[in-house]
């Protein structure tokens, strides 16, 4: 079971956090943009939680903001319905333009931190050949639990090790307010793409309209 | 035996009744047996919370059938909150977190219900007794409570294993139990009842049964959709992962069955009525330890 003590921080941060405007830490990301607004009611991007990625950078969700992402939660040694999650994700990319590729984040985020370390990611993601759009997260068992719920995924540890756990793939925005979720493999391809599409076309109206 | 039973996508209005159904009017029956197990002490000066009373360890058989280890899950000792946490109990909480008043919470972690049967966002008003039990909270609400309490909420698994700790649940008082509780036939109360009133647990826990339903740390690990079958596979394949754990409804626990119903139709950010919450804390290694010895040792009945 997670240290209590690391739990009362997550849950703590998310009671805190819940009108913060989180600035992204990482020196990889392009600075905020000087007229960022507040996030909306609905951001997921209040969570204050921390992931590892897949290349050992620490961050938080709110740091995708900018960018439309499409998420899942798996496991790496889940040889059931994940693979396909993660396929369908691929699938996503490869159907998504050029242009609008470059607007699109995956975000595969681990029901099982104890045995999907940083190198286990890692191995994952090269071996699913996930480019540098993609990212592989990691965090405590507590903040697994806090971001299944936010995104309505339920999911139970089985006495063998392996998770039993809903096949949801999101659509958040770009400010990371939820848009679309498939809820079921196999997907509704043309749905799911469809409502990516939009909510990067929403993004750069929003973006005209601002400046 | 199993039976099947087949229940619609859920609704609100088909979650309200399902509580209510549940809620009946028992009065306070068992006699707690050892009910002097001795609080845990805070690890830091709280505001007056309930005391944290033991649930010694022990295996748990849930409803689902099909993976549980022989024997059912290890549960290890932990603490447990004798009573619900209480309308004054949360007051005090939203008094030192403003973002959890009610005009101020984010739609995200608690929805429109949240706090209604409140006057406003530090009145409790006629509709909310003092000391009974806080509803009408969110999961998230309930985890940044039991948070700042210093405390967590319990896992299913905990909470269902102090819940069976019953000596009138086994033998001919099991019947008049479940027949209690099948026979409701009243409007649960307008205003509900102040903690403690209800059956008390071997173990002193209050309440367990007959009041509120409890929000748990994990209440969505109910995976399988409302539709279970019985028998081979309870859950439609392309929505689950793993998706396979049959619910057996057995008809002697229909209470449990329909706390997993519950769980499994509920969302995070839910606030109902009849939904509130206890907190538990995790025990010291080495009294775990000492309580272990204890219950190894042959009983003296």
């Amino acid at each position: 079971m997670t240290h209590p003590a690391a739990r009362f921080v997550s849950r703590a941060a998310l009671a805190l956090a819940l009108v913060t405007h989180v600035q992204p830490a990482s020196a990889q990301r392009p600075p905020p943009r000087a007229s960022a607004p507040t996030l909306p009611r609905g951001s997921l991007y209040v969570l204050d939680a921390t992931w590892t990625t897949q290349e050992g950078h620490v961050i938080r969700l709110a740091e995708l903001r900018g960018d439309v992402v499409v998420l899942t939660m798996v496991y790496t040694s889940c040889t059931m319905t994940c693979p396909l999650l993660t396929n369908e994700m691929l699938a996503v990319q490869r159907a998504l333009p050029p242009a609008i590729r470059g607007r699109v984040r995956f975000v595969l985020a681990s029901f099982d931190p104890a045995r999907d370390s940083v190198a286990v990611l890692h191995a994952y993601a090269t071996k699913m050949s996930l480019d540098e759009r993609w990212l592989a997260l990691r965090a405590s068992a507590a903040d697994v639990r806090q971001l299944a719920v936010l995104l309505g995924v339920r999911y139970r540890a089985l006495p063998n090790g392996d998770f039993e756990h809903s096949n949801i793939i999101t659509v958040l925005d770009a400010d990371g307010v939820q848009q679309f979720q498939a809820e079921r493999v196999p997907v509704d391809r043309p749905a799911l793409v469809g409502a990516v599409m939009h909510a990067v076309r929403s993004d750069a109206a929003d973006r005209l309209r601002r400046k | 035996m199993q039976r099947v039973i087949s229940l619609c996508a859920p609704q609100r209005e088909v979650l309200a009744l399902l509580s209510l159904v549940a809620l009946c009017g028992l009065t306070a029956g068992a006699n707690a047996q050892n009910a002097s197990r001795v609080s845990q002490p805070a690890r830091r000066p709280v505001a007056a919370h309930a005391p944290m009373l033991t649930v010694a360890a022990g295996r748990y058989q849930p409803l689902y059938t099909t993976d549980t280890p022989v024997g059912g899950i290890p549960v290890g000792t932990f603490l447990l909150a004798r009573t619900a946490v209480t309308n004054a109990e949360y007051l005090r909480f939203v008094t030192a977190k403003p973002q959890w008043r009610r005009s101020r919470v984010d739609g995200l972690v608690a929805d429109a219900s949240y706090l209604r049967h409140w006057s406003s966002d530090l009145v409790l008003g006629a509709d909310a007794r003092a000391d009974a039990p806080v509803v009408n909270v969110s999961w998230f609400a309930a985890s940044a409570f039991a948070a700042w309490a210093d405390a967590r909420l319990p896992t299913m698994a905990e909470w269902e294993l102090a819940a069976n700790r019953f000596r009138q649940t086994v033998g001919p008082r099991a019947q008049q139990l479940n027949t209690s509780v099948l026979a409701w036939n009243g409007a649960t109360p307008a205003v509900l009842p102040v903690v403690g009133g209800g059956m008390i647990s071997d173990e002193g826990i209050a309440d367990l049964h007959g009041l509120v339903w409890e929000w748990v740390d994990d209440f969505n690990g109910v995976v399988a959709s409302g539709e279970s079958r019985g028998g081979g596979g309870g859950g439609d394949a392309g929505l689950f992962c793993a998706g396979g754990a049959a619910f057996s409804t057995d008809p002697s626990n229909y209470a449990a069955f329909m706390r997993y119903a519950l769980r499994g139709s509920l969302h995070g950010s839910y606030a109902l009525s009849t939904l509130g919450f206890r907190v538990a804390r995790d025990i010291a290694p080495d009294i775990a330890r000492d309580i272990a010895r204890d219950i190894a040792r042959p009983h003296q009945e």
